[in-house]
């Protein structure tokens, strides 16, 4: 039995053949035990999956999701309005402090790049760690040793999984 | 003098004054580390009562990625790492690590199997992370060397 037979018997299985293919290979199935057998596994195989295999469903509906987006940008919308509006008509020292804010945000920047020594120069640690894999090297000086790499980004894990090594 | 740059003086003033002190303060302080060699198993609670099961905190981390049902910590060792000075670290009769600062938040692990360099790992690790060697053992077990830097 050829890989193509295994492919065809499983559509045939399926339900998905044309009379003419579906009575040859019915009549293969009758007379070959190996073929018989595979198609008896992929019928039960096909039974379990339709009682066991979980439905995925979605938690929120598609309505739910399309109303958030569209509350977002109106938000955002409204935001705008709010900014342009703010900057141009407050008088005096408020208008200074329109483009004083990003001004200090700035200098505050320009303070972080400039401490090569120390990515945190004062005291602040990352709320989300930077993930890990953006500039890494893995050597494996043995042929024998195979490696895989990733990054677990919500358990801050990078995991280097190696293969045909004994420790314990 | 405009206000304009008064104002831009003063923010420039506080800038360098924040800057150095930041320098100042950052010197060649020593990272501490965790490093841990750890066994996972499917089989029952180890008769070997030295070892201890590894903490909630990194056994809810491991149980998200590998399909071990319980892990145990083999051994552990806190250590200070000073820029560029290698620290080494015996982890068992036949595993040893060698940890190196390499930059500010960069570090190079190497992990050595019977004597032989196995694998050799180069990344940032900022503070929070934790980086996870592994491999299969016999018997449907598994080993983990996992190395933290704890937040402060």
């Amino acid at each position: 039995m050829d890989h193509e037979f295994e492919r065809r018997l499983q559509a045939w299985v399926d339900g998905q053949l044309d009379p003419t293919e579906a009575r040859a290979v019915a009549a293969t199935v009758e007379k070959d035990a190996e073929a018989r057998q595979l198609a008896q596994n992929l019928r039960s195989l096909s039974g379990l999956l339709k009682t066991h295999a979980p439905e995925p469903t979605v938690p929120e509906s598609r309505d739910f999701y399309w109303s958030r987006i569209r509350n977002g940008i109106e938000q955002a919308d409204r935001g705008a309005e709010r900014v342009d509006g703010w900057g141009s008509r407050q008088p005096g020292l408020l208008r200074w402090l329109a483009w004083l804010v990003p001004a200090g945000a700035a200098a505050f920047a320009a303070v972080l790049f400039l401490q090569p020594s120390n990515p945190y120069p004062l005291g602040l640690t990352p709320a989300t760690p930077v993930p890990a894999l953006t500039d890494h090297e893995i050597e494996t000086p043995s042929d024998e040793v195979s490696s895989l790499t990733f990054y677990a980004s919500e358990d801050s894990m990078t995991v280097v999984w190696l293969g045909r090594i004994d420790f314990l | 003098m405009n206000t304009r740059y008064f104002l831009l003086s003063i923010l420039g003033f506080a800038s360098l004054v924040v800057a150095a002190r930041s320098g100042l303060s950052a010197g060649p302080a020593e990272t501490r580390l965790a490093a841990e060699l750890i066994w996972g198993t499917n089989g029952d609670k180890p008769s070997d009562k030295e070892l201890k099961p590894i903490s909630a905190d990194l056994d809810k981390r491991l149980r998200r990625i590998f399909k071990w049902k319980s892990y145990w910590v083999i051994e552990r060792k806190e250590f200070g790492l000073a820029e560029s000075k290698p620290a080494k670290i015996e982890m068992s009769r036949e595993c040893r690590i060698e940890v190196t600062r390499t930059n500010a938040d960069e570090f190079e692990i190497q992990l050595f199997g019977k004597g032989q360099l196995v694998v050799k790992k180069r990344q940032r690790i900022v503070a929070g992370e934790t980086v996870v060697l592994g491999g299969d053992d016999k018997n449907d077990n598994a080993w983990f060397v996992v190395v933290a830097l704890p937040r402060k």
